[in-house]
């Protein structure tokens, strides 16, 4: 799993490191990912969630709130999946 | 205002971003990306997905609630 938002690295390490996440934060300054995947508003990644296989293809897509609360993807993940 | 065929895609595209919807879908291809993690270092999704799926989320903004 990693994390993206437009923050810039700093940002991200000093969010990473408060709340203690176990995962990677990576930086996408300019959004260029966020508007490949979710789309912007304003410049900011909507909040949206991709489960992606190992092939390339997305398995399992959340939007918004929903996308708030990670364990339906990590439970749509085959990895952690049984 | 007349559009040619290959710029209706990119309209929707732009449309679609304006509204804050998700572009992409369930059986669509990832764009591969190459960002920097908290340190400084190049993270890959394609060297990622060799270990296998990979959950990619996105976030408006840190230290921002709901």
């Amino acid at each position: 799993m990693v994390g993206i938002s437009t923050d810039d690295v700093a940002t991200q390490k000093r969010f990473r490191e408060e709340n203690q996440l176990p995962f990677p934060l990576l930086a996408d300054s300019g959004g260029k990912v966020a508007k490949a995947y979710g789309g912007t508003l304003l410049g900011f990644a909507n909040r949206a969630t991709f489960v992606v296989e190992r092939d390339g293809k997305v398995t399992e897509v959340v939007t918004g709130n929903d996308a708030i609360d990670p364990k339906a993807s990590i439970a749509a993940c085959p990895l952690t999946r049984g | 205002m007349d559009l040619s065929p290959a710029e209706v895609p990119l309209k929707m595209g732009l449309l679609a971003m304006l509204l804050g919807s998700a572009s992409l879908k369930v059986g669509d291809r990832a764009p591969d990306f190459t960002l920097p993690d908290t340190e400084g270092k190049p993270v890959t999704l394609s060297r990622l997905l060799v270990n296998g799926p990979v959950i990619v989320a996105f976030y408006p903004k840190a230290f921002t609630p709901g």
